[in-house]
């Protein structure tokens, strides 16, 4: 919705700059034209860009944004569609745990009141190393991946609250997890997420219907 | 006023907008938000400067 609405208001000002462009004068001259001046030169070019910024973070949010241009984030974008359910994040696209169109944002987005915030922030750094930097061979998190971000959604639930592991984590258990003492993605817990390293020649499981023989 | 500057600051911010827009990617939204907005910005500021000016002085 956003996009199409992006894209009308880009070609009224487009239009409306070469019409300001062309008849400047004559605009300036006629009935009514200071205020056609005002809609071409100012209102509607502000609005294109207010609208074009919404658009384009609202863009930023698909998980096809994060993974289609940049090379280093192809095993990232491949390590989505592994037949393996010990890949976590695999596992939460295919089970449909996160929007599948929104998968990369779900989990990267901290739960809190500037979360959205920082995540595009991080995106805007990952952006400049990309073209300004150097891309590390495994990208890693700029921080600790957050419990509260695993816990936003499972807490509560029945699959997490009765699994013992939990209940045994660092003999501190549940609050061990809810306090980030102990992390969710730790090693021997849920450790294998993107695993790029080891991607390598996992199986890909490619979507396919069941069919009545 | 030189209306070229304004318009060519504006022309190529929504330029950049639509590279934004059709191409659907995170260099092209950097671009557009690192250069596109501030050219809006300045060619949008630059003609409300004007009309400011010829309205203070009574020939708007």
């Amino acid at each position: 919705m956003l996009d199409w609405l992006a894209w009308i208001v880009v070609g009224l000002a487009l239009t409306g700059l070469v019409l300001v462009f062309a008849r400047y004068e004559q605009l300036r001259a006629a009935t009514g034209g200071p205020l056609l001046l005002l809609l071409c030169a100012i209102l509607l070019p502000a609005s294109a860009a207010v609208v074009g910024v919404a658009s384009g973070i609202e863009r930023s949010q698909r998980t096809e944004f994060c993974t289609s241009q940049c090379h280093e984030m192809e095993p990232f974008a491949r390590s989505l569609t592994v037949d393996d359910s010990e890949y976590l994040a695999a596992t939460h696209v295919q089970r449909g745990l996160v929007p599948r169109d929104r998968a990369c944002y779900t989990c990267h987005t901290d739960y809190a009141m500037f979360g959205g915030f920082k995540a595009k922030l991080n995106g805007f750094r990952h952006v400049l190393v990309h073209y300004l930097g150097t891309i590390p061979e495994h990208p890693k998190l700029y921080a600790p991946y957050a419990n509260a971000n695993c816990l936003h959604c499972h807490d509560g639930t029945r699959a997490f609250l009765k699994v013992k592991a939990h209940a045994k984590v660092d003999d501190g258990g549940f609050a061990a997890l809810r306090a980030g003492s102990t992390s969710c993605v730790a090693a021997g817990c849920h450790d294998v997420v993107h695993a790029t390293e080891t991607l390598g020649d996992a199986e890909i499981w490619t979507p396919t219907e069941a069919r009545v023989e | 006023m030189n209306t070229r500057f304004f318009t060519a600051c504006i022309g190529v911010g929504l330029a950049l907008e639509t590279i934004e827009l059709a191409s659907f990617g995170p260099g092209s939204f950097v671009a557009f938000a690192l250069l596109g907005i501030p050219l809006i910005a300045l060619g949008v500021g630059y003609f409300a400067m004007h009309v400011v000016r010829l309205a203070l002085r009574g020939g708007a």
